[in-house]
């Protein structure tokens, strides 16, 4: 330790404009004539640019987005989690919300105007009611099943978010997602129990919810 | 008696270890990407006719180590120690390659900084003097990781814009004594910082303050700046956060000019990945694949390579924690 610190000397680029970085305790005690013979040194480097030609091209291939960071407020003392979060915010990118909207509102839309195709097909065939209810949740629910097992319900969920999350249609996903997801750990362990990874919230509460409302009824009404 | 310690974190190698070979092995996705031209081998599918994902996760690594061995014109009798690490509980792709492979073992654990982990480690047995040659590896593997971090691989979820794709792929170096290769003149290994990111489809912004935090004590360390270097490289911080870690080392003073992450060198824009590729394998199969190679061919003199690992658990993720990250940097040296 001793001996690594006389060979390599410490230093710190522009003497102002130092904070300190996350999570870095004080210990920046500085020589100010190393500092100063070291910027040179690097500001003769940066001169001589070792590779002109090549190298820009590399880099210029390497990142499609070279970051162009801001000098926040120099100085600063050790970084708190609460800057950060507000640095973190800045880069953060925004969430497309229109675009998004605009897609679960489309093929939300979509998946119920399929369901009332199929209701008045079940209308036109005599089937009304309860069992026409009935009817068309399961033919939903089959398409959605099937469109998992295709692959093709992630692909629709990935752009449609609530969109396809909400209809029954996403509820047969949460199902047979999981289920094709643990087959490979058995039809106990695997599928049996895993099962209802995603669903079982949506059931347990919706249940529960269900119950404490027929309570009520049963003592108000 | 520390004289190869330099600074608090950094290790400077009396007798630099070579990197005599690389071997990479990536999925369809990645093969796809402005990469695919570079990797070894590229998967036909995600599964490359095994049972399941997992497996066809350590056969992957299996094969990378192998791949790499054989590159060099040697044998696995000839390596001294294997180390490996991917991101499965139990580091299982890597166990279960090492099962079927006649080499001692370190099983590694640093989440996506496994590589530069592997390396750092790897360089110290053969500086040390306690191996001649030893192979550093990782793997990782999309919907394996997919599966134990997040949802069932079908289920229907949109990922916000920060997200990160794990990338399908293991990475192998063959590290050796002398021959002829690229050198690890130096590592530093990094400390676990958590500047309280709760959000596990941000690990750009949980893993950041870390790295910059590892690249920082490494210029200091050395007394050097990033004019040292011809490109300093991070493992998968992303597109969100490679620029807040920019920003952060700014703020020290020091200005990333050349300054690339393979996360985002790894999958083209069109590809989907949001933010960028993650995962041990990200790395290791852009530094195998790609800038060993472009250091070799003279186009890169040296290079900083910060291995980013997001050391996220899913159980303490839902016990309200927030994520600790780590970063570990290996200083590369052309041979010339």
């Amino acid at each position: 330790m001793e001996q690594s610190d006389k060979l390599i000397p410490r230093f710190k680029s522009d003497g102002e404009n130092t904070g300190s970085s996350p999570g870095m305790g004080p210990g920046q005690e500085q020589v100010s004539l190393q500092t100063a013979r070291l910027k040179q040194k690097q500001q003769q480097k940066r001169q001589q640019s070792r590779f002109p030609g090549p190298v820009q091209s590399l880099v210029d291939l390497l990142g499609p987005e070279q970051p162009k960071g801001q000098i926040v407020s120099p100085g600063q003392p050790k970084l708190t989690p609460q800057e950060y979060k507000e640095i973190v915010e800045r880069h953060k990118p925004k969430p497309t919300l229109l675009k998004n909207s605009v897609w679960a509102f489309g093929v939300g839309g979509i998946i119920c105007a399929i369901g009332q195709v199929i209701q008045n097909l079940l209308h036109a065939l005599g089937i009304n009611g309860t069992a026409m209810a009935s009817a068309s949740s399961v033919v939903m629910i089959f398409l959605g099943a099937l469109l998992t097992g295709l692959g093709v319900y992630d692909e629709i969920g990935k752009r449609a978010g609530a969109g396809s999350i909400v209809p029954i249609t996403g509820f047969a996903n949460s199902m047979v997602a999981p289920a094709l997801e643990f087959k490979r750990e058995g039809f106990v362990l695997g599928v049996g129990a895993r099962l209802f990874t995603i669903a079982g919230p949506v059931l347990v509460y919706g249940i529960l919810t269900s119950v404490i409302i027929g309570l009520i009824k049963l003592l108000v009404g | 008696m520390n004289s190869k310690l330099r600074g608090k974190q950094t290790l400077a190698f009396q007798t630099p270890p070579v990197i005599v070979s690389m071997a990479s092995i990536v999925g369809p996705m990645e093969g796809q990407g402005p990469l695919g031209s570079k990797f070894d081998k590229v998967l036909p599918d995600n599964l490359d006719g095994e049972q399941s994902w997992e497996k066809t996760e350590s056969k992957m690594l299996k094969d990378a180590a192998k791949l790499a061995i054989s590159q060099a014109k040697l044998t696995e009798q000839d390596i001294g120690f294997m180390l490996a690490g991917d991101l499965l509980n139990q580091i299982t792709a890597s166990n279960y390659a090492a099962r079927d492979l006649p080499i001692p073992f370190l099983g590694l654990f640093g989440a996506c900084s496994t590589m530069a982990l592997g390396m750092a480690v790897g360089s110290m047995l053969i500086d040390g003097g306690y191996a001649a040659r030893v192979v550093a590896a990782a793997s990782s593997h999309h919907e394996t990781a997919e599966r134990q971090y997040r949802y069932p691989t079908e289920l229907g979820v949109q990922r916000p814009m920060s997200a990160q794709w794990t990338v399908t792929g293991a990475g192998a170096s063959l590290l050796a004594q002398d021959g002829y290769g690229v050198k690890i003149t130096h590592a530093t290994l990094g400390k676990v910082i958590d500047l309280g990111i709760t959000d596990p489809s941000d690990m750009g912004s949980a893993m950041a303050p870390a790295i910059a935090d590892t690249i920082i004590t490494h210029f200091q360390d050395l007394g050097l700046g990033p004019e040292e270097y011809d490109l300093v490289i991070t493992g998968d911080l992303g597109t969100v956060g490679m620029n807040i870690c920019h920003e952060l080392v700014q703020r020290a003073g020091y200005d990333l000019t050349r300054f690339a992450d393979c996360g985002v060198l790894i999958y083209d824009p069109s590809q989907d990945a949001h933010a960028g590729g993650s995962g041990c394998g990200c790395s290791a199969v852009v530094m195998n694949g790609h800038i060993m190679k472009e250091i070799l061919a003279g186009r890169l003199r040296k290079a900083l390579f910060i291995g980013s690992g997001a050391l996220l658990s899913p159980t303490f993720s839902q016990q309200g924690e927030s994520i600790p990250s780590v970063g570990h940097a290996v200083a590369l040296e052309g041979p010339g």
